[in-house]
């Protein structure tokens, strides 16, 4: 399978009179967009916002967050089996506006959680501080059921993605990749000296908040199985899960998923990366038991020699993290495993909630109860009665100066289990 | 850079007060440097004054360490001083106790910098490595100059806040916490870098080490009670009267192996306790509360039980190495077993 | 089909399931549940559910239900690590605060049962 990605840079972002990408900013026209979303019934009302890198401005809570793409001739659409047909993806050519995000923000829940700081201290740790975002606050009837709620701002979401990357159309990138996995057999053959490498992601499937679909298959109903890796990049993956800000994985880290970006740098040259295995993280024990057989059994099918590992969220999956760990282990195929931690306050407590010696290969995203302080935002889109509860959540301060301490889990992506960003930890 | 103001905390032994004899001498303080904190004020130069010395039998810390804690603590309150250096106590295991914990009480309390050295293996070490800087030496006190060079330059580096957080570069002993730091690379190139270093079978470093596990098989149950020759061994360090081999009230460097052929019961006559970390009127009164001679007696006459070894195992518990227990275990395990005993019961207090 | 038991702190899981199943409820903390959990997986109770469901912190979410099977004559050691784990997991995070909204509490009280009413459906 043969994708390329037209790289359209973005970066800048103005609401306008018309929606149109004009030298490298995207005017948008606030109420066609509007128009758009509230085609849904269930929105009630929807407030269109920017936030641009350096500004003084906190979004919070957020939902999801998803980066405009498009595929332009093709039969299939990006998030198949979603807001396109169910044809498979990854094939073709597929426009993306880098350097852009859409970040939804719905008070789905009394404890609706995550914090993207646009500056100061707080922006080191999230990768949204460096794209121009545009934020949709979404509002709907009080009146509406919890799962209804999250599939209409889920769908927004989505809407406004593909909404934005139809803009692209007809536009010459700035820059072409391209991405190409072989059906394993030739590519075994095409490399033959090469180790083989796949890669295993682990994805949050528990219920409501914690959802993730594939070609729109609830993941909670999947049995382990293969996707080409650049399946990924057209949307084939996108996320339900709000829980947990630190370490969810948004829509836009699996359209960037950077494991598979990596094995591809690799690909060709220090090894031959083969393909992905997703599986899920249930919470009844013998779906683990049966996930964790099957993702072992399937990596063996496949006579790859190393695999990769990411999780998603907290608690229960670092017990399928090593289940899938120690079944492939014991196969005789090298694995490394990419996590984060609960370590405390204090660095001094157990990281994970399990453990095994055959995991001896971990990286890690960073222990998500230290706590950091965050500079005062001028300006907060999203519901700003969330300032308060997030401290309040964590246990944080907001001190005189509306400086906030909290723990690091409350901001997005900080310590990201695909290993997007560059926090680690160490021991001292 | 201002002048760090160092109180130092020594034992009796090193104040030139006398030896284990002397081990029960009360806290005091001297002002200026005393003993090793001659050459800890020498290596500290112009940067840095030793303003007083606290002086403490390591018994006298160990035994009633909520109170002396305390009288140190005013002892010093009314000097302005910026950091409290203990030791340092190499291997000496009630010192290095002592040493852990009048630092980390301090530093909570007083709110001032806090170090100190030992060798790795001191019971001191895992009881307050997750509180403070312990400055690595090795086990002997002829280690004395470079473990004070070491904890001086130390010092002036917190002083000046400029500890790396590494404890290889730094010389501390790894205090078992994690710290977030920004890599070079992300975490998924660390990775495939990682594996291909691993599929490649050369060395790579994990990110984090999972957490070693001293798991033992359990034993097969007993299936007949009143066939098993019961044993007891304790950490609770009843010992008979006058603790004839001088076992230690705490940081225990040996057991003994005590007969109770003649004895139906233990009482304030013939047996006491030797350790220091508890009250010990109770079992000084009546052993038997920590070594149950008396119940395993009965036992035996009522044929509940087969028989009761004719010998006790015993040590003291608290603030004893790791590494001395699992010693005195695999002795006393050997000779278990070249007596057939079945089954032990292990009381501790 | 083995005897299963639910044990929860959550009104709404013990509003649904009392009628149809065996339900250990109890007014408590997550914790309290996780306690009642592992005194009977100590007794031969088996963890049919992961104990730490849901990416919710413990000291977040005050609700927690789990199921385990019954009567069983030996001792289940895999139950046993899980539960003891979980418990310790647990404990690193303290208490959630005491006071929270009304609208807060029924949300999480509403993410538990979900959680937890996918599992119902499988068995």
């Amino acid at each position: 399978m043969r994708l390329e990605l037209n790289y359209i840079t973005i970066n800048e972002m103005q609401f306008s009179s018309m929606s149109k990408i004009h030298n490298q900013t995207l005017l948008i026209n606030k109420k066609e967009l509007e128009d758009l979303i509230l085609k849904d019934e269930h929105i009630q009302s929807v407030e269109l916002d920017i936030a641009r890198p350096g500004e003084s401005v906190r979004i919070t809570p957020v939902k999801d967050v998803l980066e405009p793409r498009i595929k332009e001739q093709s039969s299939s659409g990006v998030f198949p089996g979603v807001i396109s047909g169910v044809e498979t993806v990854g094939s073709g050519r597929t426009n993306v506006l880098k350097g852009v995000a859409v970040v939804t923000s719905g008070r789905i829940v009394g404890f609706q959680e995550g914090i993207i700081d646009m500056s100061g201290e707080g922006a080191k740790y999230t990768p949204f501080s460096e794209t121009v975002n545009l934020v949709m606050t979404c509002h709907c009837h009080d009146s509406i059921k919890a799962h209804e709620h999250e599939k209409a701002v889920r769908y927004a979401g989505l809407r406004a993605a593909e909404y934005l990357g139809k803009l692209s159309i007809g536009i010459e990138g700035d820059s072409l990749e391209t991405y190409e996995t072989l059906p394993l057999l030739q590519s075994v053959s095409h490399y033959p000296e090469l180790p083989k490498v796949a890669y295993v992601q682990m994805l949050q499937s528990q219920g409501l908040l914690h959802d993730t679909y594939v070609y729109g298959v609830d993941a909670k109903h999947i049995l382990p199985t293969l996707l080409y890796p650049t399946e990924l990049m057209d949307g084939a993956i996108i996320s339900g899960n709000c829980v947990s800000a630190c370490d969810k994985n948004t829509t836009y880290h699996h359209q960037n998923n950077c494991v598979i970006q990596d094995l591809f740098k690799q690909h060709g040259k220090e090894i031959n990366f083969v393909g992905v295995v997703i599986t899920n993280e249930n919470v009844y024990l013998a779906d683990k038991e049966r996930s964790s057989d099957w993702t072992a059994k399937l990596v063996e099918y496949l006579g790859v020699d190393g695999v990769i590992i990411s999780q998603e969220g907290f608690g229960n999956p670092d017990t399928d993290l090593i289940m899938n760990c120690r079944k492939i282990e014991s196969k005789g195929i090298d694995t490394v495993i990419i996590t984060d931690e609960y370590a405390g306050r204090d660095g001094a407590s157990q990281s994970l909630a399990d453990a095994h010696q055959s995991a001896d290969a971990v990286v890690t995203g960073g222990n998500a109860n230290e706590l950091i302080v965050l500079d005062p935002m001028k300006k907060t889109i999203g519901h700003i009665e969330y300032v308060e509860k997030i401290a309040g959540g964590f246990n944080g301060n907001i001190n005189e100066n509306g400086s906030i301490v909290v723990e690091l889990q409350a901001i997005i992506g900080s310590t990201n289990e695909l290993g997007f960003g560059k926090l680690s930890a160490k021991d001292i | 850079m201002e002048k760090l103001k160092i109180i130092h905390y020594i034992n009796q032994f090193y104040a030139g007060i006398g030896g284990e004899e002397k081990a029960d001498e009360p806290p005091q303080l001297i002002k200026g440097p005393v003993g090793p904190g001659i050459a800890l004020q020498a290596a500290l130069g112009e940067s840095g004054d030793i303003v007083a010395t606290v002086v403490c039998g390591d018994s006298t810390y160990t035994e009633k360490m909520d109170e002396t804690r305390e009288r140190i603590k005013e002892l010093v309150k009314p000097f302005n001083f910026d950091m409290i250096i203990a030791g340092p106590a190499f291997n000496a295991g009630r010192y290095g106790v002592a040493c852990g914990d009048v630092a980390s009480f301090l530093q909570k309390e007083l709110g001032v910098f806090a170090l100190t050295g030992m060798y790795p293996e001191n019971p001191g070490v895992d009881l307050y490595k997750k509180e403070l800087y312990i400055l690595e030496t090795k086990n002997s006190a002829a280690d004395m100059r470079k473990a004070i060079k070491k904890m001086a330059t130390f010092a002036l580096r917190m002083k000046q806040n400029d500890v790396i957080e590494g404890y290889k570069e730094e010389g501390y002993i790894k205090r078992g916490l994690r710290r977030n730091y920004f890599n070079d690379k992300r975490g998924s190139e660390r990775a495939v870098d990682m594996l291909i270093s691993k599929m490649n079978q050369r060395p790579y470093e994990t990110e984090y080490s999972m957490p070693e596990f001293d798991r033992v098989k359990p034993g097969n149950s007993i299936k007949d009670l009143t066939k098993a020759k019961i044993a007891i061994v304790t950490s609770g360090g009843i010992v008979p009267k006058g603790n004839p081999d001088h076992i230690e009230s705490s940081s225990a460097s040996k057991y003994g192996k005590y007969s109770i052929k003649e004895f139906n019961n233990l009482s304030n006559m013939d047996h006491e306790t030797a350790h220091g970390g508890y009250d010990p009127i109770f079992a000084n009164e009546d052993a038997d509360r920590v070594v149950p001679v008396d119940v395993l007696r009965d036992l035996e006459k009522e044929g509940k039980i087969g028989k009761l070894h004719p010998y006790f195992y015993s040590t003291t518990g608290n603030g004893t190495a790791v590494a001395s227990a699992k010693k005195f275990a695999t002795d006393i395990a050997l000779d278990l077993k070249e007596n057939k005993v079945d089954a032990v019961i292990l009381t501790s207090t | 089909m083995e005897q299963t038991m639910i044990i929860t702190n959550n009104p709404k899981v013990n509003e649904k399931y009392h009628d149809s199943k065996t339900v250990k409820f109890l007014e408590g903390t997550y914790l309290d549940v996780l306690l009642a959990a592992r005194n009977i997986v100590h007794k031969g109770g088996v963890l049919l559910t992961h104990p730490l469901s849901s990416s919710l912190k413990p000291n977040e979410t005050p609700y927690k239900s789990l199921l385990v099977a019954q009567n069983k004559e030996e001792v289940d050691l895999k139950s046993i690590d899980l539960i003891e784990n979980s418990i310790a997991t647990a404990q690193k995070f303290g208490s959630h605060p005491k006071e929270m909204a009304i609208k807060k509490r029924e949300d999480y009280k509403l993410i538990d049962l979900d959680l937890f009413d996918h599992v119902m459906d499988k068995i």
